[in-house]
């Protein structure tokens, strides 16, 4: 962070900054260490000074301790000597008890005891002080003769030490506890500080011992120690610092030596902070070992002088046991700094010097340096601003010249670039500005469609599906207005909770992303929670890295065309169903004439499943064949259908077929032919029935055509029949009143004849219009042959006829009318004779009568076959027409046969015509045979 | 005195040639053409012998058969049709309606005399 802001700086500031630190780090570093060095020095030497000032006076009083120590044990030894001069022992001499009052020199307790007597000698030691107090003489210390007695206890039975009431201690005693006493009472000899009576002493204490060596009292020898102070003064008048002092106190904080406040207890003293600093130093004091030096410092002011602000005081102290004094010296820390703070300040002073030299010289290096930078500058801001005929002046040939150098150089190059430049930029602004002009074009462009899709939904969304646009196309939409989604509002709302689960947005985008675009149906949401199937289509815009930056929606409402598409798919299943259950073929072909569509009825009816046909061509099945798909489409395109059209078509079975069908072309929404169609009947059975129905209608016909001539007949006989009977009659009566030989009788009878064929005639025409309803009754059929054989036997004999019967016996009977059937057999009998009247050759007739079996049906055959001249192929269908005949006028009449066909039909027959031109004609009637025949 | 004989029949010709042959027997020969007229003249006189056609228009004869015979004077008179009308059933028919005989058309004049002389009781 620092680095960059350093950058920043400008070159001066860079330098001065640099500088600054170059030559203030190191002063500063350096001023500090020396000056902590200083000030360490002078602490420590100060220290030093106060702790050689204590362990001075400490080796002093150490010394003068040994000293009256090893006077005082030296004197022990003068003691004994003068104890022991007249003795070498002390006699005990128990019978002699001497009372004492012992006081035990602590606690002042009084014990009251009895002591053996001792002597040295003669000189008794209990109570007399001689000795004593020749040992003092002589060494100047105090003596004393102690006496154990019970309890481990010392008693001074002789003394020149003396009480505070300035009385002789005699009758005191050391308590067992003393060191003394214990030193003694072991055998050893104590030196040292001791309590003697009231005081405290320089002592030596030697036990006395008997012969066996029990200790049995101790001799002392000891000085006052504080006799031994003969440095108090001096060390009163010990200096430390200004106002430092030394000041001895003992274990207890009683001030043995003081400037001041001699023999005053400080162990409650406590420094400004409220520290016993004095319980602490003794403390510490005590519980080091000898020569320790400790140290203390503690806040300290002195109100009474008015000062309000403590100041720290370091004292140094040292314990000497031998007298329990703590020998302390100390003083105010300042002072000792003092000189520390004048050498500061100094320093200070010198860095702040050399610091704003420093300032200056960079300060003025950094000016020189950056000048010809800052001119630099300068021309490049103004050549910056358009003006480049700017040029720099360059001074010396340092870097900063050379530099200035090259960069005229430069500017003279870029001069020429730039106007260069200038015109390629012109020309491009031109460019950029008509590229914009089509932009802005374009984007009115879109922005127009934008708004005129209002059937689309069109919406722009951020890469996490925020809208960003929103079109009128949406806003009618999804029923969101522009303002409440823009920025609002995710793509999501429009979207189903479920689908969201489903996580179909990451899916999209997904989609999107990888494969461009991503189009679905699904269903949307509407502001109203309504929902509608919609189709989406969504594509992904990019930067120009091809990092996808958002997404465009285009969503179209399908509610209409799915509800279009399920009338559709609804009407193509009922129209497909219709063409599936029309009992009727329906076939589609395409322009070629390959088959496109056949429905079930067609697969029947051709007898081949779709998949088989489809694709082949019509012509397989036309039995006409490609003729016939010609012909079929010529006739559709002169008169676009072609209605009940009549064809044959072959089956799979290869039967033929007989079809009527209906055929139309197919066209297009351009009206242009895209194929054909047609609806096939199978006509085949119709077919036949019709023929049977023609067959039948032409019988009808016929019997109606009969009857209508023979009701013709009928009128016609009839309304001759008066005029022939007026006719006939007059006649007569004319022909009745004539003489015999009126010459024209004979034209008369002539006329007679006439009116007589005339009756025949009409008796013809009656008889054929007669409908008389045949008596039928069950017969043998050669009855009326055998009848008619009779009546017209004779006349065929005379014709020349031969006639060959071939009589069937047990023919089954016929139901027939005899007379009828006479008739019938007779007329052709007749017809026979007529055919073979002018035949060459043999003239015979045959009949036959016999069983036939038609189809499992009995039927009774008789045969008629002449050997006549035979009827033409022509005449073959006309013979049974009435009034046909080709017999010459008058020789009859043309009503036989057709008389016999309306009699055998009666009967339930059928009439068989074979003929061969010049061999003859068989005629054959076939009746049903009612009764099996007798086999 | 002559048998007087009432012929009906539409036809002219018949009405002619049936007086031409019954005329010179010596028969009064009546001919109408028409039931309407026939019965006028039975009204008026009585004839012996009543011979009918029975195709006629507005009265055929059998009808005009029954109203004669419903008529008291000519109830048993003799009735003859002669007709073109030749079936069994019109023969049946004829006699229902009363008459005593049934002839075809055309019939021969001999027969024709035979019969009218029989009927006539001669």
């Amino acid at each position: 962070m620092i680095i960059p802001a350093f950058r920043n700086l400008r070159i001066r500031a860079k330098l001065v900054s640099v500088t600054l630190f170059l030559v203030l780090v190191p002063l500063l570093c350096v001023s500090y260490l020396s000056l902590d060095r200083f000030s360490k020095a002078l602490r420590s030497a100060s220290e030093e000074d106060l702790e050689h000032l204590v362990r001075n006076i400490y080796s002093m009083c150490k010394v003068q301790q040994e000293m009256v120590q090893n006077k005082v044990v030296s004197d022990l030894n003068v003691a004994r000597e003068v104890l022991y001069r007249n003795a070498p022992e002390i006699t005990v001499s128990p019978e002699t008890r001497i009372p004492f009052d012992a006081v035990n020199q602590i606690t002042k307790e009084t014990v009251k005891v009895t002591v053996p007597l001792w002597k040295v000698g003669d000189v008794p030691l209990t109570g007399n002080t001689t000795i004593v107090d020749e040992v003092q003489t002589l060494v100047g210390g105090t003596c004393t003769i102690f006496q154990r007695i019970e309890g481990d206890r010392l008693l001074r039975i002789s003394t020149n030490v003396l009480g505070k009431d300035g009385r002789r201690g005699i009758g005191t005693y050391i308590p067992p506890e003393s060191p003394v006493v214990q030193a003694i009472v072991a055998g050893q000899t104590y030196k040292g500080r001791a309590y003697v009576v009231d005081d405290w002493y320089i002592t030596a204490y030697e036990p006395i011992k008997r012969k066996d060596g029990t200790v049995i009292g101790a001799l002392y020898v000891g000085v006052r120690e504080r006799s031994a102070y003969t440095l108090t003064d001096e060390i009163k008048g010990i200096k430390v610092g200004e106002t430092g002092y030394v000041y001895i106190m003992d274990s207890k904080g009683m001030l043995k030596i003081h400037p001041a406040r001699e023999g005053t207890s400080i162990i409650d003293s406590r420094d400004s902070s409220g520290f016993a600093y004095i319980n602490a130093m003794i403390d510490d004091a005590l519980s080091h070992d000898q020569g320790y030096v400790g140290t203390i410092r503690y806040p300290w002011v002195n109100p009474e002088l008015g000062e309000t602000r403590p100041r720290q005081k370091i004292h140094k102290y040292i314990y000497f046991k031998p007298w329990d004094w703590i020998i302390a010296a100390g003083t105010y820390e300042e002072e000792i700094y003092r000189s520390l703070y004048s050498a500061e300040r100094f320093i200070l002073i010198i860095v702040f010097v050399a610091l704003g030299l420093g300032f200056f010289l960079t300060i003025t290096l950094s000016k020189v340096l950056t000048k010809p930078i800052q001119e630099l500058i300068e021309v490049t801001g103004r050549m910056v601003g358009g003006d480049l005929s700017q040029r720099v002046t360059v001074h010396g040939a340092d870097e900063i010249g050379v530099l200035g150098t090259a960069f005229n150089r430069m500017i003279g190059q870029v001069q020429n670039y730039t106007s260069n430049l200038e015109k390629m930029v012109a020309g491009r602004t031109q460019e950029l500005k008509e590229s914009r002009e089509k932009y802005r074009d374009i984007s009115r462009f879109l922005n127009s469609i934008l708004d005129s899709a209002t059937e689309y939904a069109i919406v722009a969304l951020d890469f996490y599906g925020m809208i960003i646009e929103f079109n009128k196309g949406a806003e009618k939409l999804f029923g969101w207005s522009k303002e409440e989604v823009l920025n609002k509002e995710n793509i999501a709302i429009t979207i189903l909770d479920e689908d969201k689960e489903r996580g179909i947005q990451e899916w999209m985008s997904k989609r999107t992303r990888t494969e461009g675009v991503c189009e679905l149906e699904m269903t949307r949401l509407r502001k109203t929670g309504e929902n509608f199937p919609a189709l989406t289509t969504v594509t992904a815009m990019m930067d120009p890295s091809g990092k996808t930056t958002g997404f465009v929606e285009i969503i179209r409402d399908l509610t209409l065309r799915k509800s279009l598409e399920r009338e559709l798919r609804e009407t193509k299943e009922f129209l497909e169903n219709i063409m599936e259950s029309s009992v009727d073929g329906i076939l589609t072909t395409d322009l070629k004439g390959k088959l496109t569509y056949t429905n079930r009825a067609m697969e029947e009816m051709l007898q081949y499943s779709r998949a088989e046909v489809l694709g082949t061509h019509i012509s397989r099945f036309y039995v006409r064949g490609i003729q016939q798909a010609r012909d079929v489409m010529a006739l559709l395109r002169a008169g676009e259908r072609a209605e009940n059209y009549e064809m044959e078509v072959r089956r799979k079975d290869g039967e033929t077929r007989a079809i009527l069908t209906s055929l139309f072309l197919l066209r297009d929404e351009d009206e242009e032919v895209i194929g054909t169609a047609g609806i096939f009947k199978d006509i085949t059975e119709q077919k036949v029935l019709e023929a049977k129905l023609k067959a039948a209608q032409a019988q009808l016909v016929e019997a109606s055509k009969m009857r209508a001539l023979g009701e013709l007949v009928a009128g016609v006989a009839h309304e001759l029949n008066n005029p022939l009977m007026a006719s006939q009659t007059v006649l007569h009566v004319i022909m009745k009143n004539l003489p015999e030989d009126f010459p024209e009788r004979e034209r008369l009878e002539l006329i007679s004849k006439c009116n007589d064929r005339i009756e025949k005639i009409v008796d013809h025409l009656r008889e054929f219009s007669r409908q008389t309803r045949p008596e039928f009754s069950l017969i043998d059929v050669n009855q009326p042959i055998e009848n008619a054989l009779m009546i017209t036997g004779q006349q065929l004999l005379n014709h020349g006829i031969s006639i060959v019967r071939n009589l069937s016996e047990s023919l089954p009977k016929i139901e027939g009318d005899v007379n009828q059937l006479e008739q019938v057999f007779l007329n052709l009998i007749s017809n026979a004779r007529d055919a073979m009247e002018d035949a060459a050759g043999q003239k015979e007739l045959t009949i036959t009568s016999s069983l036939r079996e038609d189809k499992g049906a009995p039927r009774v055959i008789v045969s008629l076959k002449d050997t006549g001249v035979g009827i033409p192929p022509e005449n073959l269908d006309r013979v049974l027409e009435p009034f046909f005949s080709t017999k010459p006028v008058g020789k009859g009449t043309g009503l036989g046969l057709s008389l016999c066909y309306g009699i055998i039909e009666a009967h339930g027959g059928k009439l068989e015509i074979q003929s061969r031109l010049g061999e003859g004609t068989e005629i054959r009637v076939v009746f049903p045979a009612k009764e099996s025949g007798k086999e | 005195m002559a048998k007087r004989i009432l012929v009906v029949d539409d036809d002219e010709m018949v009405l002619m040639a049936l007086g031409e042959l019954l005329k010179p027997e010596g028969y009064e020969v009546q001919t109408v053409s028409s039931g309407t007229e026939a019965l006028e003249k039975l009204n008026q006189k009585g004839y012996d012998l009543l011979m009918l056609d029975v195709i006629m228009p507005e009265m055929d004869g059998f009808e005009l058969c029954k109203k004669i015979r419903g008529l008291d004077n000519f109830k048993d008179t003799p009735i003859v049709f002669l007709t073109a009308k030749s079936r069994e059933e019109d023969r049946l028919r004829g006699l229902e309606a009363g008459a005593n005989l049934f002839l075809s058309k055309p019939i021969s004049p001999d027969k024709l005399l035979e019969i009218v002389s029989d009927a006539l009781g001669r």
